[in-house]
């Protein structure tokens, strides 16, 4: 296998849980709430999507079980942040603690049970496909769906009832409240969304690309996800991007030293975050960023 | 707004008058707690050694106790402890490698522990300042370090040699010559591994190359996962991690039907198939020294030693290696329990061609522990 | 009159609830594992009330969650947010740590730890000025900026503890020399406590006068209240907004200056891990306030330390005293919240 096949296909299968909670988190935010606790859903749908698939094999529960954890979790940041109003980067950092803690501790029996099988699944016919066919069709079904997502949400936000209302929550929620809808609800089932996206993102992690659980597996990678929507600049069209330069720099991290490229190992562990910074400098100076109004008050 | 920080105030206040009322009322369990009974009694007498009678023993971790990995490892001493001595075992999972350690040290002592047991090097200096202030308290440290005196004692297993055979075990079974070795930090630990591995590779196939590679942290489950995958499709037939739990490259390992070694823990049982071994502590050196602890017999003792002292060990071998290899490396384990091999023995190269130790040299575990470069025939960098 | 018992009966109520209700889930959780609660919850209070070095761990660790969360807070008042604690902690840290073992190493106590302490603000703040330099020059989003200069930092301190700061006598382990002895601050009653919790506790209320009493505080609260009025107003906002984030920088800077000469005596891999993210979590919990800051601080760090008496005393992994200590922030949140306007 070429070594440009290599780092595509790990940056597609490192990208796939990103882009699952930033999509999840971006629909949130749209609507005026933050949700770090992304993480935290990301946590418990690994977990309890690793759970279901490895006792009864079936690829579908265990998403389903992974998307009611990850849902779980949202729900509570969007109680604790729309009903109570509290500050939700805060709520976002307990939430994700909180669920660190359940999941190592529930999680205890799941470190040494293993799959027993592989779910990927190629597409017949394209994954013969030079290069693109390895990388973009030899993946699995979570991977395939994630290729939708964000074009799904581009046009759910840009061109149904729904999606527009979102929109106007995180704009002016009174204009929308005037109109005969409840922010309030809107505000909850975008949250929810966020957690349940995101739970199906944390089984990709565990169930398909890990294949296994470890204690607090995420490491970090849904606080990220959350703030690369600031990236995107709030488009989900534009999730595509964020999510595959970060999972091109994790890529690179370990090829950069198989390779013995001359570069300080610590810069090649830090490419992710370098890569991030750099691209948002770039956003950043040439286009002005449309930050939902509610989000420009809470910070 | 308003409400939530009175009740904050409040539920603080609440806690600190309960706190109060339960100061007089506690009286008595603080007298009982004392029942391992050394602290007061034998500031006065003078005469008991540290750590006798002891029905408490206190582990200090720096992961979680279930990673198949290091502080698993610590698990199986606990059980044996508690099983062959009778001693209760207290784990204390994720102490920070920093002086936060201390606390934790006091409030093993607190709750009746009289022998410690810290696990990694970074508890080190604090375990000391512990161990003066403590005197009644038996100390082991794992790694070697100079602060050893009193009640302070180390016992460290020298990982070389059972590396250096997971290195030639490594070779027997490669078929592309090519074997992939995920580090974590490049610590000394890691580097000694590494270097030891290579060597022992290098003994069977002179030109076999070791990829090392570094995820600058113990467990990214995500980071392992990417560096398994590039390291086999780079051509790697062997994986050897340093991490602290392998779970999730031996299950990457398993699918790929690429064949691996373990971390400080016996995993066999997680992928008979796939498993090769690893070099694991072996307990049973260490248990007559808690012995005689108990026994009121302590001693100070500043021991390092391998397989000839029973302090280190390899693991269950997988169910694909072969009888003749395994004859092989019964044979390579005599000569280096005899000392008619030794893994750092000179002429050994670094990886830029300098010389590192001289012809026919042997280095002791003090030079050995503190190498700072990897081996000629390793491909990988430690900076 | 009515009304007035009535708010007084709910606010009890709700100070009961977020007494009770985390202690009674965990009860649960206890008994399901075959442990009794009220021997673990006689360790809580044994473990922070029971001996002075208990409560000294309590103080160690609320000094650096004091100071975090004032780095956090601070910006908070000029509208922006500051997730970098983290990072800005550990480089001021690593700073302090190398200047107290190279040109600061001589210099007599009384002249030198104030300089220590500088020097550890210094670094926080030219942490905090990347930030904001990349905020107000190229527009980058400041909380993304800070929480990616966090994981920046630690590899970072990782290669320079591990290239050319490393202690040549400590085995080759990644740690920086120690710091000079006459440098470090005495510690008290033989536990690790401090002279830092002064420092810490005075910061918190040199702020509080400064944004509630001065002239320059009046623009800050102006500022927070409405960023496009006080443009209108003539106030130069952006000039404001950086002096309170390089302000902020150098306040978790203390807290890393603070942990390097009042606990550590050096720099490793790893210390003060968490100390921002929790100190971000006290300032959040009080809505930035930073008298209140000192009261969620000592919660949390108290918290921390019962938890890890708990987990001796009970043995159940450290997991559940986590998921014990969260159920305490989240009943607050939940309970504590409401309408606001």
């Amino acid at each position: 296998m070429s070594e440009l096949t290599t780092i595509l296909i790990c940056m597609i299968s490192a990208g796939t849980p990103i882009i699952y909670a930033l999509t999840g988190d971006l629909i949130g935010q749209r609507a005026g709430i933050i949700s770090l606790s992304v993480e935290g859903s990301m946590l418990c749908g690994a977990c309890v999507g690793f759970m279901l698939a490895s006792s009864t094999g079936s690829l579908l529960l265990a998403v389903l079980g992974a998307a009611a954890a990850g849902g779980a979790i949202g729900s509570m940041q969007a109680f604790l942040s729309i009903s109570r109003k509290s500050n939700m980067m805060t709520t976002g950092f307990i939430l994700i603690f909180f669920a660190q803690g359940l999941t190592t501790f529930f999680g205890r029996g799941q470190l040494g049970t293993s799959l027993g099988k592989s779910f990927s699944l190629a597409i017949p016919g394209l994954s013969k496909l030079p290069i693109l066919g390895p990388v973009l069709f030899s993946q699995d079904i979570l991977t395939y769906f994630s290729y939708l997502l964000p074009v799904a949400a581009w046009w759910a936000l840009t061109r149904t009832r729904l999606g527009l209302l979102i929109c106007s929550v995180g704009e002016r929620p009174e204009v929308t409240e005037a109109y005969g809808y409840h922010p309030k609800r809107l505000q909850y089932g975008a949250v929810i969304l966020a957690g349940v996206l995101a739970g199906i993102g944390g089984a990709h992690m565990s169930v398909i690309y890990a294949m296994s659980w470890a204690n607090n597996m995420i490491n970090g990678r849904g606080i990220i996800a959350s703030s690369l929507v600031i990236l995107c600049s709030w488009k989900p069209q534009r999730a595509y991007m964020a999510a595959y330069l970060f999972g091109l720099a994790q890529a690179l991290q370990i090829f950069f030293q198989i390779h013995e490229v001359p570069v300080s190992m610590y810069v090649t562990l830090m490419m992710p975050y370098l890569f991030t910074l750099i691209a948002l400098a770039v956003i950043s100076t040439s286009k002005k960023p449309s930050m939902p109004e509610k989000l420009k008050i809470v910070t | 707004m308003k409400k939530r920080l009175l009740s904050l105030f409040l539920a603080a206040v609440l806690l600190l008058a309960l706190a109060a009322c339960n100061g007089d009322t506690n009286k008595t369990p603080d007298n009982s707690s004392d029942q391992p009974g050394n602290s007061g009694s034998q500031d006065t007498q003078g005469s008991a050694k540290p750590g006798a009678g002891a029905k408490k023993m206190g582990i200090i971790l720096g992961g979680t106790k279930d990673d198949y990995g290091f502080n698993l490892n610590f698990v199986q001493l606990a059980e044996q402890a508690e099983a062959e001595l009778g001693i209760e075992v207290v784990l204390k999972e994720n102490v920070p490698m920093t002086s936060d350690c201390e606390g934790v040290m006091e409030e093993l002592i607190a709750q009746g522990c009289t022998i410690l047991f810290p696990s990694q090097f970074g508890y080190m200096e604090y375990s000391k300042n512990v161990a003066d202030r403590h005197p009644e308290v038996a100390f082991f440290s794992f790694p070697i370090t100079d602060y050893v005196g009193d009640n302070f004692s180390v016992i460290h297993g020298e990982v070389q040699d059972v590396w250096y055979l997971n290195g030639v075990l490594a070779a027997e079974c490669s078929t592309t010559d090519k074997i992939g070795f995920i580090g974590s930090l490049p610590i000394p630990d890691v580097i000694v591994a590494i270097d030891a591995f290579a060597l022992g590779a290098q003994s069977v196939k002179p030109d076999i190359k070791v990829t090392a590679v570094f995820t600058g942290s113990w467990s990214d489950v995500g980071l392992q996962t990417t560096s398994v995958n590039q390291l086999i499709d780079s051509g790697c037939d062997i994986i050897a991690p340093f991490q602290d739990s392998i779970k999730t490259i031996m299950e990457i390992c398993r699918s790929r039907g690429v064949r691996c070694f373990g971390c400080n823990a016996d995993a066999y049982e997680l992928a008979p198939d796939t498993w090769l071994s690893a070099c694991i502590t072996d307990w049973s050196g260490y248990l007559p020294y808690l012995k005689q602890t108990i026994d009121g017999n302590y001693e100070t003792v500043n021991i390092s030693g391998g397989m000839e002292l029973n302090l280190i060990t390899q693991a269950t071998y997988g169910d694909s290696v072969p009888t003749e290899t395994i004859k092989k490396l019964d044979a390579v384990r005599e000569q280096l329990i005899n000392k008619e091999i030794a893994v750092f023995e000179g002429p050994i190269y670094a990886q830029d061609g300098s010389v590192m130790f001289e012809e026919g040299y042997r280095p002791t575990i003090e030079e050995i522990n503190v190498i700072d470069s990897l081996v000629q025939g390793v491909d990988g960098s430690l900076n | 009159m009515n009304k007035e018992r009535s708010a007084y009966q709910d606010f009890l109520l709700r100070a009961l609830i977020c007494c009770c209700a985390p202690l009674l889930l965990f009860a649960v959780l206890l008994l399901s594992q075959g442990k009794s609660p009220i021997a673990a919850y006689r360790t809580i209070l044994t473990a922070i009330f029971g001996s002075a070095y208990g409560f000294g761990e309590v103080v160690v660790r609320a000094t650096y969650l004091i100071l975090t969360g004032l780095a956090a807070s601070v910006p908070a008042r000029v509208g922006l947010a500051n997730a970098g604690g983290e990072g800005q902690m550990a480089m001021a840290a690593l700073g302090t740590a190398v200047a107290g073992s190279t040109i600061l190493a001589s210099l007599p106590g009384w002249i030198g730890i104030p300089l220590m302490l500088l020097c550890g603000m210094l670094c926080g703040a030219a942490y905090a000025g990347v930030g904001v330099f990349c905020k107000l020059k190229l527009g980058m989003n400041e909380i993304l900026t800070t929480i990616l200069m966090n994981y920046i930092a630690t590899y970072l301190i990782s290669s320079l503890l591990f290239g050319i700061l490393r202690d040549p006598k400590g085995w080759n382990y990644p740690q920086t020399v120690e710091v000079a002895p006459q440098l470090r601050l005495k510690s008290f009653f033989g536990t690790r406590m401090n002279a830092g919790i002064f420092i810490a506790v005075g910061a918190s209320l040199l702020i509080w006068l400064f944004i509630n009493r001065t002239r320059i505080g009046f623009t800050i609260r102006t500022i927070g209240g409405n960023q496009t009025a006080a443009v209108y107003a003539g106030i130069p906002v952006k000039r404001y907004q950086t002096g309170m984030f390089l302000l902020a920088g150098a306040l978790a800077g203390l807290a890393g200056a603070i942990m390097v000469i009042g606990v550590e005596g050096r720099m490793r891999i790893g210390a003060g891990e968490t100390m921002g993210f929790m100190g971000f979590l006290a300032a959040g919990m009080v809505g930035s306030h930073p008298l209140l800051l000192i009261l969620s601080a000592f919660l949390i760090g108290g918290l921390t330390v019962a938890g890890n008496g708990m987990e001796i005393n009970t043995g159940l992994p450290a997991a559940t005293m986590q998921i014990l200590i969260m159920l305490v922030l989240l009943t607050i949140m939940a309970v504590g919240g409401g309408k606001k306007k």
